[in-house]
């Protein structure tokens, strides 16, 4: 017999060599298997966040989010097309005709969407049937819904969703990167067959919820805002109108509106054309916010102010008018009736033409530029809006002759419904400007605050006090009791205000016969808590503010005032100034 | 010429006539050594099986459960312990009526390899063809590979014959003709259906037949013809190509044949220089076929690292080397050529396995002695071990 012992070596030589390419795998390739091997042993399920609330200002829920999921289908992964077809779209109210051609029309697909926003009941019986008969390839998706509960109340501010879950317009759109939240994860070792086997507690991350964003808006508010808006806007047949009303000592928008109204849950409709679809994207532009136009006499104000404020008039002091026409320079301004003289506080509640063109003169350009920048003109106001309009203020080197009588009676400026309730405001406050906000506070789904912005923001002192209190309540006052804007009155309260009505500026002229009719108010005039602006575009017929826009301007007052439980002022007596409905400009 | 001229045996057989007195002085080692290995494949295969569904107790899932391998492997061992109490020298061809004996058995693992070609077996679709005999009860859980029996046969018998005193080897014709026939039908037959095995009984009839002193003259015209042979069983079966060809293309095709040696490799990866720890195993759970069988070493190396992999190569290792020890002190030539025999081939085994799990060999079927789940593939090499832990008797009573 030969020897063994080499053949022994031999097959050791073998063994070690096996256990040699063991470790060279390992050294050489190890790190590369290892992750190959975690990309297959894991699967990772990602779970959708709600998106935050938006609440009003006494935590009514203006937007909120629903969970609706949404049942899918892997199309790779039926076995049998039409059984699960026959099974689940019963289910589903679904054909199952179609949904088998699609399952097969599909099958090389790894995901296809079946139904989206199921109800409870449906959900319920799905399961029932995809356990019952192990239909593995059909899924959940947790899918939440965004419900606005009050309809097209405030649509504008709100905006809306996307099909992306991100927010388009409006607050959804200016606040969502703290409304949209952080999803979650669960990452989990599993089969081959994709079940779960194990999983760490470090592979868990529960998702965040989006957070909670408060607003200023009042949903009463807005909405009795938004109902005499539209009524003046279909009395009038206008083609649009807007309002706001702020909260005098704070400077929170209490509302908004803006006519026609804008349905969040439904932003296009279905199988919308693209004129449909333009038309529903220009419904969306809160133009409250976003829209210039010029101001007209609702500008007067601002200009009789300042030249106040500076000394070149005082209340009392009497104006030769001469009217209804006077040249200045090359330049005739008009007024609706002809007066002899007027006092001060008469120009602005009788709204004079030619008075402003007189107390421009006096203020001259400079002054007047300087000024309607103190008021916040030509700036954005910082509302908290996407899109604000920041109105247009020609440069002071632009400003000519013309501009001397142009501006005091609000031409070759434009601005916001929002620009002017806010700048109309400095009157309220007794000469300081505040800046408007729409958004209170955002607080995160924890429950902690993110940001507090309940505070008011004075942005400067514009004027004294002594001014815009005595603009206030003997000039201003006096339109509602014996000038332009005596519809404007109301039962309880002294209203001060200035009409406007202006005609629609096109490119190097005006429009024929088309009007911006605006009332610009607060009440009550000794102590005012409310400011409101309310513009109505192109109104067919009366056309004049005091027709048009101080109605409802009055209406919006009156019931604020009584929501907000202002107590009626002793002192006034509001009997017999209601019912004239003598309007001028 | 007699059959020590050319290697005359260093140690000729010792005549050891007691029958009486016959003690319990198997050798430990073996014992020891193969009982840790199968202790290791039942954990292993436990951990491997633990399904993810609800528990089921019907008799049917019991017997694929491994609680059916953990009853093989008991039954191997017991079968082992009682082989290792037998005197191996009654396998000796010492006289007419035992060398009867061992053809006989070898007979019978020809007819059984045979009998697996013709009985269709259902239950076993696997890759390798037919490769079991079923045993109708159990609903075809149990089933009967006569390859397994035919690799402790073949060493048997060749042991036995080549150590036969009126047999020589080194006549063609009436020697080694025959041998190499009656081998070459086996592992014709086992290479019908198990490419893996009858490779490996190939090797090992020629180591054998090396080490009985067959002249290298024979033993290189019956290389030709087994290479010839070889190559018709290629050529017989398209997917050994496909398999060489996987191995060739450095398991590109990650879906196909290759899918299953990728999966290996990455089970070893996975498991680092130390495991993922016992139990922890992802690949055994349907990723890596064969987990339990072929393919336990990588999940071995998956839940124990690299270095429990080395492991258990090193405990193959010992069983080699305590195989060569007891070969070396058996008291005649048919304990010496039986343990070397054995031992040998479950080291070779071994090695063929690692090699294929570690892509280092194309893949076939070839399983982790004793480690592998397997029915009468554990029973029968537990025989075999038996055998060897025998011939250790023998040794220890002639170094006493």
């Amino acid at each position: 017999m030969r020897p063994i012992t080499p053949l022994f070596l031999v097959v050791a030589l073998l063994l070690t060599g096996g256990a040699t390419r063991l470790a060279y795998i390992e050294y050489s390739e190890g790190d590369a298997l290892r992750s190959r091997a975690s990309a297959q042993h894991t699967a990772t399920i990602s779970f959708p966040a709600l998106r935050g609330d938006i609440l009003d200002a006494r935590g009514r829920v203006l937007a909120g989010s629903a969970p609706r999921p949404t049942i899918f289908v892997d199309p790779s992964a039926v076995d049998d097309p039409g059984f699960a077809a026959h099974s689940i779209a019963p289910v589903l109210g679904l054909s199952a005709e179609a949904l088998e051609r699609d399952l097969r029309e599909r099958a090389d697909r790894g995901y296809f969407v079946l139904k989206r926003e199921v109800s409870d009941a449906e959900l319920a019986r799905f399961k029932h049937v995809r356990d019952a008969r192990k239909l593995r390839a059909f899924g959940i998706q947790a899918d939440s819904l965004r419900v606005y509960p009050y309809g097209a109340l405030a649509g504008q501010i709100l905006g809306f969703v996307g099909a992306e879950g991100r927010g388009a317009g409006g607050v959804e759109l200016f606040y969502d990167e703290h409304l949209v939240g952080t999803p979650g994860f669960r990452r989990s070792i599993v089969d081959v067959q994709r079940r779960r086997l194990r999983q760490s507690p470090a592979d868990y991350v529960a998702p965040r919820d989006g957070a909670t964003v408060v607003l200023t808006i009042d949903a009463y508010v807005q909405q009795v805002a938004e109902q005499h808006l539209a009524k003046a806007v279909a009395d009038h047949r206008a083609e649009w109108g807007v309002a706001t009303v702020l909260d005098a000592l704070s400077g929170e928008v209490l509302a908004m509106a803006n006519v026609p109204t804008f349905d969040p849950s439904s932003p296009v409709p279905p199988n919308a054309t693209p004129e449909q679809v333009t038309a529903s994207l220009d419904l969306l532009q809160n133009r409250a916010a976003s829209f210039a136009y010029e101001p007209g006499s609702t500008f007067k104000p601002f200009v009789a102010a300042l030249a106040m404020e500076d000394g070149l008039t005082r209340i009392g002091e009497v104006f030769a008018i001469n009217g209804p026409r006077r040249v200045f320079g090359s330049r005739t301004i008009n007024d609706t009736h002809g007066y002899a003289s007027l006092l001060f506080e008469e120009i602005l509640s009788r709204s004079s033409n030619i008075g402003m063109g007189l107390i421009g003169a006096r203020c001259g350009n400079e002054r007047m530029h300087r000024y309607v920048r103190l008021f916040g003109f030509g700036d954005a106001t910082g509302v908290g809006l996407p899109g604000e309009h920041t109105g247009q203020v020609n440069d002071f080197g632009s400003w000519g002759p013309f501009s001397t009588q142009s501006i005091p009676i609000g031409q070759e400026i434009s601005v916001t419904c929002l620009q002017l309730a806010n700048a109309f405001n400095v009157f309220a406050t007794d000469g300081v400007l505040l800046r408007p906000r729409v958004v209170r506070g955002i607080v995160a789904s924890d429950g902690n605050m993110i940001w507090d912005n309940s505070r008011p923001i004075p942005v400067r002192r514009v004027m004294s006090e002594a001014t815009a209190r005595a603009v206030r309540v003997q000039a201003l006052a006096q339109t509602v009791v014996s000038g332009t804007g005596k519809t404007a009155a109301i039962p309880g309260y002294q209203v001060y205000g200035k009409t406007g009505t202006a005609q629609i500026a096109r490119p190097g002229g005006y429009l024929d016969g088309k009007y911006t009719a605006s009332f610009v108010c607060g009440a009550p005039t000794r102590n005012p808590r409310l400011t409101v602006a309310v513009s109505v575009y192109k109104p067919v017929g009366q056309y004049y503010g005091g027709q048009v826009a101080a109605p409802a301007a009055g209406r919006i007052l009156a019931d604020v005032l009584l929501y907000m439980q202002v107590p009626a002022e002793a002192h006034f007596d509001a009997a017999g100034s209601t019912q004239d409905r003598a309007g001028g400009d | 010429m007699p059959r020590t001229a050319a290697q005359p045996d260093p140690r000729p057989a010792l005549q050891v006539n007691d029958a009486a007195g016959a003690g319990m002085l198997y050798d430990g080692t073996v014992v020891f050594l193969v009982g840790l290995l199968m202790t290791l494949g039942v954990v292993i295969v436990f951990s491997a099986s633990v399904g993810v569904g609800p528990l089921n107790l019907s008799i049917e899932t019991l017997l694929h459960s491994p609680l059916r391998h953990a009853a093989f492997a008991l039954t191997a061992f017991i079968g082992m312990l009682i082989v290792a109490h037998m005197d191996y020298r009654a396998l000796a061809c010492t006289t007419p009526r035992r060398a009867f004996v061992v053809l006989t058995i070898f007979g019978v693992a020809v007819m059984l390899q045979a009998a697996a070609l013709i009985i269709p077996d259902r239950a076993a679709g696997g890759i390798g063809g037919q490769r079991s005999v079923p045993i109708p009860i159990g609903g075809g859980a149990l089933s009967f590979q006569p390859a397994e029996f035919g690799k402790v046969a073949l060493v048997l018998a060749l042991a036995g014959l080549l150590t036969c005193r009126w047999f020589s080897i080194r006549s063609f014709l009436r020697g080694f003709l025959p041998v190499v026939l009656c081998c070459g039908l086996l592992i014709g037959l086992t290479g019908l259906a198990d490419f893996g095995t009858a490779a490996l009984l190939g090797v090992m009839t020629l180591i054998l037949l090396i080490l009985g002193g067959a002249r290298w003259l024979h033993l290189a015209a019956m290389a030709l013809a087994g290479a010839g042979a070889g190559a018709i069983l290629i050529l017989a079966a398209p997917y050994r190509i496909e398999r060489i060809r996987t191995f060739l293309s450095g398991a590109a095709d990650e879906a196909g044949s290759g899918y299953q040696i990728r999966q290996s490799l990455i089970a070893i990866g996975s498991g680092g220089w130390w495991g993922r720890g016992l139990g922890a195993s992802v690949q055994s759970y349907g990723y890596l076929p064969q987990a339990n069988n072929d393919f336990v070493f990588a999940v071995i190396c998956e839940e124990l690292g690299v270095i429990g992999g080395i492991g258990v190569i090193g405990v193959f290792l010992l069983l080699l080397f305590r195989g060569l020890f007891l070969a070396r002190q058996a008291p005649d030539a048919f304990g010496r050529l039986l343990a070397t025999g054995l031992a040998v081939m479950i080291g070779l085994q071994a090695a063929f396995n690692v090699g294929v799990v570690t892509h280092a060999l194309p893949t076939k079927g070839i399983s982790l002695p004793f480690v592998s789940e397997g029915g009468s593939g554990i029973v029968f090499l537990g025989l075999g071990a038996g055998l060897l832990a025998a011939v250790g008797r023998g040794a220890a009573r002639r170094s006493a």
